[in-house]
């Protein structure tokens, strides 16, 4: 690939999935949204040959990476002794204190980490199971298996804090199969 | 509607609210990253370890295979003679000794093994004199060993590829480690060398 190919290529990627990507990582993380983006973009732009043709699990796949070594980074420096756990962004909303945000900010709090990451891949990120898979590094068939499980764990706690769209939520979720 | 869980979840999504990265900030990161180094291609490092050590054993060990079967080898008291005329166009820092040749009296050897024999010792000596020199900030020391290095590198025989071991020398491979090794230590790295001395010394 010449220099020319190669910045085309870049750019092209950069302009179509930057947005997808800062996305990802601001609903998870905002305050990191802006670096890990570039970070992310970073690597593709060194990494060019190896991003595949279906490039926004590839490039969520690394954001989440960068995102999670920032974690780290950030537990070892003990700055982030409240927020062990990944949490939605949603949080940070005001409207979040009262309502079905709220309900649905808990209910994710109790999906396992996994689950939970597949799940809003699915939802938020607008991820088919392949991508989805894609980004964690595991089969398809294991991403069904979580999803489902996601599901059902979520409408579950919707239903027990007894949130408005909890209450319909049992039957709801436990028929969305994989 | 077959799945209400990710219609919920979509509803609430924080970053509906986000707004794209402004045009400019978007611009100027894709410039930065544009203008940021490629990875570098993979080169393989150097296995300094390895080449020398090859590189020693062509030298005082292959060398001296025995090629009985092959005319026009150099016999033991042919490489004598040899060692005892190049012994007298290479120096060795002060203090230091050759070492005795031990030749099987019915042995053949390969061409230019004398040479490459005393080449690698004097590497040895000059190698070792070069890294204490520069422990001890003698410059002139440092300047002397570079150049004796120099010097033998120019003295290495190349063994072409296709050609036949007994021809003798070394690989390309080996003279280019040869050259950076010591253009590593000119630059003050003296990694390479310390290698070769540990391998082959």
């Amino acid at each position: 690939m010449s220099d020319d190919e190669r910045d085309a290529r870049f750019t092209a990627l950069f302009d179509t999935h930057r947005d997808a990507v800062r996305a990802y990582v601001w609903r998870r993380d905002p305050d990191l949204a802006d670096d890990v983006t570039a970070e992310t973009f970073l690597v593709c732009w060194r990494r060019l040959d190896a991003v595949p043709a279906e490039p926004l699990p590839w490039l969520i796949g690394v954001a989440r990476n960068v995102r999670l070594n920032h974690r780290r980074g950030e537990l070892r420096r003990g700055r982030v002794a409240g927020r062990l756990r990944s949490e939605p962004a949603m949080s940070r909303d005001p409207a979040a204190a009262v309502g079905e945000r709220d309900a649905i900010q808990a209910a994710l709090r109790s999906l396992g980490e996994r689950d939970r990451e597949v799940l809003l891949l699915t939802a938020w990120d607008r991820l088919d199971r392949d991508a989805v898979a894609a980004v964690l590094g595991c089969t398809r068939a294991n991403v069904a298996v979580r999803l489902l499980r996601a599901r059902r764990r979520l409408a579950r706690e919707l239903a027990a804090n007894g949130a408005g769209a909890g209450a319909g939520a049992e039957t709801l979720f436990s028929h969305g199969g994989c | 509607m077959s799945d209400h869980a990710i219609s919920l979840l979509r509803r609430h999504d924080p970053a509906a609210a986000l707004r794209p990265l402004p045009e400019a900030e978007a611009s100027a990161m894709r410039e930065a990253i544009l203008r940021s180094p490629t990875a570098e291609p993979r080169v393989r490092r150097p296995r300094w370890r390895l080449v020398l050590t090859t590189a020693a054993a062509v030298l005082l060990v292959g060398g001296a295979t025995v090629y009985s079967s092959i005319p026009g080898d150099d016999d033991a008291p042919t490489v004598r003679r040899e060692y005892a005329a190049v012994k007298r166009t290479i120096d060795l820092p002060s203090g230091v000794r050759w070492r005795p040749l031990d030749l099987p009296a019915n042995a053949v050897f390969g061409r230019g093994y004398a040479l490459q024999f005393a080449i690698a010792q004097a590497q040895c000596a000059w190698y070792g004199h070069w890294i204490a020199s520069a422990r001890a900030g003698d410059a002139d020391g440092v300047a002397r060993s570079y150049a004796e290095a120099r010097g033998l590198r120019r003295r290495m025989p190349l063994h072409r590829a296709g050609q036949m071991e007994d021809a003798g020398g070394s690989t390309r491979g080996t003279l280019v480690a040869t050259d950076r090794a010591v253009t590593a230590a000119h630059g003050g790295d003296f990694g390479p060398l310390r290698a070769f001395l540990k391998a082959n010394c």
